[in-house]
């Protein structure tokens, strides 16, 4: 794994990207990523993840800055035989069966015959794959296909990995498996970075999280600090049988301490920290049956919706 | 930041000097092989076309004619032509490479080749071995085939053709390539190819002397490259090598391979088909 002295795996200075249409997808991106994390890039549609990660391993030529890598860990004519890469659409030959899509990759890391198919036999166990191997890759379905896509990332074991949005179309399950193994590479000394929407996964295993918005970056800090920011707040999630109306969610707002409601049913509310909550429980004994309350500190999700809501407020 | 920093790499230097590797393209080949294996239907069509064309077209339009003239000489109209389909065939395996490179640069594996060492020269070498190899397969069927029409024909000067004939496939495939790096709408790409494969194949002497045709097609003539290229195949086919048409036609072949990969190595890595 990574055995050399700098800390710092890829550095990004002043990265910009402008499309043909001018627009700019990214700009002015500065940021460090070291050894031995997991980094969650999060944003929303269209913010700039799939642009910044293409920038990021030299697909995407920048329009102004530069994005260096650890020399130690980069050979500079054949990258990706240290990066392990997963585009966010399915990059795959549609025309060899899974075991090619993925040994391949292997192959190319220079590999030999016998260690590409070992390797890609353990891969394709790893994501779940192993008895589709000799099947077509249009006759799996969008998980599987996207799982055909880590295969081949994992394969020839980077050091680094650069995965946009790899849970998509993955089941609960594999998901879980996927970010595990990651955090195992990061652990070992490995950089990983992950853009994914599912916000509860990625505050379960990321160390740091890179909040995009509008091409810039938003934050970037560890994932305990950014949500620290909220500690203020804390979430209750009630479970209740019949129904309430709009009007009646005024009447909850109303009451002192609640911040806001984010969900129906279940009922989501937001109140400020060491909030009595009787007088939300009596108010709604009055209008439906209670089943169950829970209530939780914010995590990565509450957290990021909170920046979200607060930026366009501005 | 550190621009200067010896112990850092700049992405941007990513795709400078790859250079040509034999294992990589090997690999990629091997690769390019097992696509067309999936691909059944495909084959099939590569071996029966040469034996459509010779048995229903040109053994048809043999009982019409008797002979050519060729350099003073009467050549029997199927040995005339039989260039002629090689060359309707090189062109044909031109849409194999139009294809694959469309699928990689959509899927975004040219991206990932690239980055993975491949060099451009590497890409499009490896995108023409199955050209090559089924443009081989397809000359000897020809050959046979030929032997039962009463077409005789020295083997040296058959494979020298079948050799000319592989030159034509860089030339078409490097066109091929050259034309998905500048069109990215697939209908645009399919109406380019569809309006000029049948008239540069007409313009030029692929079915008759060039000497017997109105005078503008004779004009045209000399700015289709398949003019020079089926001219060389059929002097060394038939034993009166053109040294001036191999020149030329190997030249042509050399030019658009250096543009195509010059072309390729600046394509966009990020899909951008439509």
């Amino acid at each position: 794994m990574v055995t050399n002295l700098y800390e710092n795996v890829i550095e990004v200075s002043q990265l910009g990207v402008q499309y043909d249409n001018k627009v700019w997808g990214i700009e002015d991106i500065n940021v460090t990523f070291k050894k031995g994390k997991l980094i969650a890039l999060v944003g929303a549609n269209g913010a700039g993840k799939s642009t910044f990660l293409n920038a990021l391993c030299g697909l995407m030529k920048p329009t102004t800055g530069d994005v260096f890598f650890n020399k130690d860990l980069i050979n500079r004519n054949t990258p990706f035989h240290n990066i392990g890469w997963s585009k966010q659409t399915h990059a795959i030959d549609w025309y060899v069966n899974v075991f090619d899509n993925v040994v391949v990759s292997a192959r190319l890391a220079g590999k030999s015959r016998k260690t590409s198919k070992i390797d890609t036999l353990a891969a394709l166990d790893l994501v779940g794959l192993l008895e589709y191997k000799d099947r077509d890759v249009d006759a799996l379905s969008g998980g599987q296909q996207q799982r055909v896509q880590i295969a081949r990332a994992l394969v020839h074991h980077p050091d680094i990995m650069i995965l946009d949005e790899p849970t998509t179309g993955l089941d609960a399950e594999s998901s879980e498996k996927l970010l595990s193994h990651l955090k195992e590479k990061a652990n070992k000394g490995g950089l990983v970075i992950v853009s994914s929407h599912d916000l509860n996964l990625l505050d379960s295993y990321c160390d740091s999280v890179l909040l995009l918005k509008q091409g810039s970056i938003v934050a970037y800090e560890p994932i305990t600090k950014f949500i620290s920011r909220y500690r203020d707040k804390e979430i209750l999630t009630i479970e209740y049988e019949g129904e309430l109306a709009e009007l009646e969610k005024f009447k909850l707002e109303a009451i002192e301490g609640v911040v806001t409601i984010n969900d129906l049913k279940p009922l989501v509310i937001e109140i400020k920290r060491n909030t009595p909550i009787g007088q939300i429980i009596n108010t709604l004994d009055s209008l439906v049956f209670v089943i169950d309350i829970n209530r939780t500190s914010p995590g990565l999700r509450e957290a990021y919706l909170e920046v979200a809501r607060a930026r366009e407020e501005v | 930041m550190m621009k200067n920093d010896a112990n850092f790499v700049n992405t941007k230097t990513f795709r400078k000097g790859t250079h040509f590797h034999w294992a990589k393209t090997l690999i990629l080949a091997e690769n390019e092989l097992k696509a067309v294996w999936h691909n059944k239907p495909l084959i099939v069509n590569a071996f029966l076309n040469p034996i459509l064309y010779l048995i229903f077209f040109m053994a048809g339009l043999r009982g019409m004619t008797g002979g050519i003239i060729v350099n003073g000489t009467e050549v029997d109209f199927l040995a005339f032509t039989l260039p002629g389909i090689l060359m309707m065939l090189v062109i044909s395996l031109m849409g194999h490479t139009v294809y694959r490179s469309t699928i990689d640069k959509r899927w975004g594996l040219l991206g990932y080749k690239f980055m993975n060492g491949i060099s451009p020269l590497s890409y499009v070498t490896g995108l023409m071995v199955y050209p090559f190899f089924v443009f081989l397969v397809q000359g000897v069927l020809l050959a046979v085939l030929s032997l039962f029409y009463g077409i005789s024909y020295s083997i040296t000067n058959l494979l020298l053709a079948i050799s000319l004939g592989i030159v034509g496939i860089i030339f078409w495939c490097s066109l091929g390539i050259i034309i998905t790096t500048r069109i990215n709408d697939y209908h645009q790409r399919d109406i380019v190819l569809g309006l000029m494969t049948l008239p540069i194949l007409f313009t030029a002497p692929t079915f008759y002397a060039i000497e017997s045709a109105p005078v503008y097609i004779q004009f045209i003539s000399w700015f289709n490259p398949i003019t020079y290229q089926v001219t060389a195949i059929r002097s060394l086919f038939l034993g009166q090598p053109d040294i001036m048409m191999i020149i030329i036609s190997t030249a042509l072949s050399i030019i658009l391979l250096i543009l195509a990969v010059r072309l390729i190595a600046k394509a966009e890595l990020v899909s951008n088909e439509h």
